[in-house]
């Protein structure tokens, strides 16, 4: 259909398109990137805490 | 509503979540990598558009997506708030940031395609209006539900604007139809059927699916680091307590 | 109705005790129009354009400004739960305060405008259109603020937190307040924007009596 030259030149149209997909991108795994150091800042947390108030309920 | 209740318990979701999230992101590349592929190689250049016209694969999808997030949030407030669902309430503040970046994609990419198809960034038509109403209305969620001291004040309020905001949603769908300004009326999801060419319909579903797949995927983990998160609150009040 | 009526009777006491803050709102009114003159420059014809448009958004944000006070009090020092309790419906109270926060805010803002509609040059004939639009979307300004109040009740920063909650919510009656002057100045008419300004206050009146009781029961029950 089309060759992969004329796709990535895509005369004065590509400074549209490929900004469009690069956005996209960027939001999209941003968003995921964000999402996943939360839950692995979480589970971190999660297992301080319960290592800690087992502890205290050990020397209680 | 027993099959809600079952899976309030955290413990049972965490589990199937888990099991659920590997084939779900498998799911997603599969229809990401696919619907790229057509929607920049192997699609047609559309006759008026040129190349432009790529950029509805992107657009599109990102705009069903940004309708179907706040209506997901509507379902879910309404069940947090009727039956009192934890789980549902946190559903709700997972969707909210994924439907807001959709529908700022959708916003952002509109304007990329607008300025070589019509010449302006921006219009204030009906369609454009309530979609930037619809931002702002996940944006506020966001806001407000963080803006109080006690959670669980923040969660209810919050859930209530979304059930309010949810006026916005029809008139969304059904601007287009109303008022015949700038945006073009639907094509795909009408009576008749889709007035699309199947060499450009399939690439538009299958990026479509992926959004699906990404935004279940990502919701999921969302949702098991709220409940992390919860568990945490707990246990430092309980530690406070003794 | 007795009970409706005694809150209504409260409301309009409280309101006149404090009724420097209708002239605030007016003030805040009047500022807010004035400084666009300074602010693009004198140019009749321009001003008159854009005229319409600049009073209806001052009148917006002079609304949002006053909308914190509608539950604030009664939150801050209990009488909100006992409100809550009255046998009296929530949906009716909230309506007597609604109507009493149009009395003292919206209705200076249509006295006034008038007067910053001659400043702005915006022509004559189109005074009755623009003070109808007032008159229709005022009271959606109460009836949405009072959403905004009730949800953010409470909350940090809840003054500037209403107004971005409401401000989106309010912007179809600009459109239609708006596009009423504009389309009768230029000579079509102003029947059909007015109809929808008219649908949208109807459905303001059935929608935020209810949303505003549920959230204000929230905000007791914390």
């Amino acid at each position: 259909m089309n060759d992969t030259n004329s796709i990535l030149s895509m005369t004065e149209h590509g400074a549209y398109v490929w900004p469009t997909y690069g956005l996209a991108a960027v939001v999209l795994i941003g968003l995921v990137v964000l999402s996943l150091r939360a839950l692995g800042r979480s589970r971190a947390e999660l297992e301080r805490i319960e290592l800690e108030t087992g502890r205290q309920r050990d020397e209680a | 509503m027993n099959i809600l209740h079952r899976f309030a318990n955290p413990t049972r979701f965490q589990r199937l979540s888990k099991k659920i999230e590997p084939w779900v992101l498998v799911l997603m590349l599969l229809t990401m990598g696919s619907g790229l592929y057509f929607a920049l190689f192997s699609s047609p250049v559309d006759y008026q558009q040129g190349h432009t016209v790529r950029i509805m694969y992107i657009h599109v999808p990102a705009a069903w997506m940004a309708l179907f997030c706040y209506t997901a949030m509507a379902i879910a407030a309404a069940i947090s708030l009727i039956w009192k669902h934890g789980l549902a309430d946190i559903a709700v503040k997972a969707t909210a940031p994924i439907g807001a970046a959709f529908t700022f994609l959708a916003l952002v990419t509109g304007s990329l395609w607008g300025k070589p198809m019509w010449g302006t960034w921006w219009v204030w038509d009906a369609r454009l209006t309530s979609v930037l109403v619809l931002f702002f209305l996940y944006l506020g969620y966001m806001a407000l539900r963080d803006a109080f001291d006690d959670p669980a004040r923040g969660a209810k309020s919050s859930a209530i604007l979304v059930l309010v905001g949810f006026v916005n949603v029809p008139i969304i769908k059904f601007s287009v139809d109303w008022w015949n300004t700038l945006h073009q009326p639907a094509s795909v999801i009408r009576m008749d059927g889709p007035t699309i060419h199947v060499d450009m319909l399939m690439p538009l579903l299958l990026m479509a699916f992926a959004f699906k797949f990404y935004y279940l995927w990502v919701m999921l983990v969302r949702i098991r680091q709220e409940l992390m998160a919860q568990r945490i609150r707990a246990l430092k009040h309980r530690q406070a307590i003794e | 109705m007795s009970g409706l009526s005694v809150i209504l009777r409260r409301e309009i006491r409280l309101a006149l005790r404090h009724s420097t803050d209708s002239f605030m709102v007016v003030g805040f009114f009047v500022i807010a129009v004035v400084l666009f003159p300074f602010g693009v420059g004198p140019e009749s014809n321009m001003l008159a354009r854009i005229g319409p448009g600049v009073i209806w958004v001052a009148a917006l944000l002079a609304a949002m400004l006053s909308m914190e006070r509608l539950f604030q009090t009664d939150y801050e020092d209990g009488s909100l739960e006992l409100l809550v309790l009255s046998p009296v419906p929530m949906e009716l109270t909230v309506c007597a305060k609604v109507f009493v926060h149009w009395l003292t805010t919206g209705v200076p803002l249509i006295l006034t405008a008038p007067l910053l509609a001659l400043m702005m040059n915006v022509p004559f004939e189109a005074w009755p259109v623009m003070l109808a639009s007032l008159a229709l979307g005022t009271p959606v300004l109460s009836l949405i603020g009072a959403i905004g109040a009730a949800l953010a009740l409470g909350a940090r920063r809840g003054g500037v937190l209403l107004s971005l909650l409401v401000l989106p919510l309010l912007i179809p009656v600009l459109i239609f307040a708006v596009g009423a002057i504009d389309a009768h100045l230029m000579g079509g008419g102003a029947k059909a924007n007015l109809l929808l300004l008219g649908g949208v206050l109807l459905g303001a009146l059935a929608l935020a009596p209810w949303a505003s009781a549920a959230a204000l029961r929230q905000a007791v029950a914390s």
